[in-house]
């Protein structure tokens, strides 16, 4: 375990956490008929997005835990 | 509406077990299906006002009842009300910061060892093991080690005179315990002043922050607990578990672990402080209390300094507190209401955009 490299993205709290291309953020803007700026968001320099490399305006989907869903799907984008 | 994966996997193992046919479980997975449709909020429904009411009846019984929890054990945690206001109101320094720090093998299952790795993370500095006097008129700066207080700590006394000196020179008598410093003569008061106060701060071991650490058993493993947090660092620690070690200052994990985690968080902590009232709230309440806190990509207060004073709306937000201020600055702003939420359609006496009042008939021509 020690060897390999840490990374928050291991946590329990840290959701599975995933960069969307254009074409899967366009559907899911459609899907709920939102703006990417109605979308909530998540700050450039979070643990996270750094990890990820993401950069402004991408969109990020999360996939929670969710104790009555089960699974839960959430989307922030990047400012 | 689809069924959630993990009832229809309790669902196949608890029709196993009955020995159900393939129809059978069909049929019942689709009365599931009914069920939760007809359970599910209705569109429009105000679920703000829900979720407020759900948490705010049973934290004026709290208070009520009694504003502090009477009388426990280890390391008392703010509980109850305090906790409660402390996590809503997004408050930075909290009364009890603590972390639970988990172990890697072997130290989760060997105490000796876990208890050994609990003291080398308590922060010992120059003032918790000896006295630092200044002499202004001689020039000189003192510092008196207590030998119990280093003894009973385990700190190795050479590495602290070598640390001493990596900052200003002087001379360690071995038998009284004494370090003595001779500055020169034409130093400045101030100067020798923050010199001497940086000596006492002067950090020995440990992690800086963290105020005392105690070797838990929970379950079948060891864990440590400490007082005064530093998440950042003690998730380098190899000896750590980094997957679950947290801790319970929401800032702070979502400095380190980002928002998302945080948003948890909010709302395990939430949940932790009713049920520490026993009051029983669902998490559904408390998930969308933490969305609205993290919306915004850093944690924002519920209240007047955050989510309520953001609002669009000047009469929304003259409604709730403050209102003199508001409508002063609006119409010196000459802010425009579009009366889009539902308290300013309330003030204003038009139907409110929520529940009934957002549906329109159509009617079916024929």
């Amino acid at each position: 375990m020690a060897s390999k490299k840490r990374s928050i993205l291991d946590h329990v709290f840290v959701p599975k956490a995933r960069i969307l291309s254009k074409e899967e953020v366009e559907e899911v803007l459609r899907k709920y008929r939102v703006s990417k700026e109605n979308l909530p968001k998540i700050l450039e320099t979070d643990p996270v997005v750094v990890e990820l490399g993401a950069k402004k305006g991408d969109v990020i989907e999360f996939i929670r835990n969710s104790p009555v869903a089960g699974k839960s799907i959430y989307y922030r984008v990047v400012i | 509406m689809t069924l959630p994966e993990y009832i229809k996997e309790y669902v196949a193992e608890w029709a196993k077990e009955r020995g159900l046919k393939k129809k059978e479980i069909e049929e019942f997975l689709k009365f599931l299906e009914e069920y939760i449709r007809e359970n599910a909020v209705d569109p429009w429904e105000a679920i703000g006002i829900v979720t407020a009411q759900s948490l705010g009846e049973p934290a004026t019984q709290a208070t009520l009842r009694t504003f502090h929890m009477a009388g426990s054990a280890e390391v008392s945690v703010a509980s109850g009300m305090d906790r409660i206001l402390e996590i809503v109101d997004g408050l930075k320094k909290i009364q009890t910061p603590v972390m639970y720090v988990y172990l890697n093998p072997p130290y989760n299952k060997d105490e000796e060892k876990a208890r050994e790795f609990a003291r080398s993370l308590e922060e010992i500095i120059v003032s918790d093991i000896a006295v630092v006097k200044e002499d202004f008129v001689k020039k000189t700066i003192t510092i008196v080690f207590n030998k119990k207080e280093i003894e009973r700590r385990g700190v190795d006394i050479k590495a602290v005179i070598k640390k001493i000196e990596g900052k200003v020179k002087g001379s360690f008598d071995e038998k009284k315990y004494v370090y003595k410093i001779q500055l020169p003569k034409d130093m400045p008061l101030m100067k020798m002043r923050k010199l001497a106060q940086s000596l006492e701060r002067l950090q020995i071991s440990g992690l800086k922050g963290i105020k005392r650490a105690l070797v838990k058993k929970e379950g079948d493993e060891f864990i440590i607990t400490t007082s005064g947090t530093n998440l950042k660092a003690i998730l380098k620690k190899k000896e750590v578990d980094h997957t679950r070690t947290y801790s319970n200052n929401i800032h702070e994990v979502a400095e380190v672990l980002g928002i998302e985690a945080a948003r948890y968080l909010i709302i395990e902590e939430l949940y932790k402080a009713y049920m520490g009232a026993k009051l029983l709230v669902d998490k559904r309440h408390l998930a969308l209390v933490a969305d609205a806190m993290t919306a915004r990509g850093v944690i924002t207060p519920i209240g007047r300094t955050g989510i309520a004073g953001r609002k669009g709306s000047v009469l929304a937000r003259a409604a709730f507190e403050e209102t003199n201020k508001h409508l002063v600055e609006a119409s010196a702003w000459n802010e425009v209401d579009h009366l889009k939420g539902i308290v300013e359609n309330l003030i204003v006496g038009l139907p409110i955009k929520a529940g009934t009042g957002r549906v329109k008939l159509k009617m079916k021509l024929r």
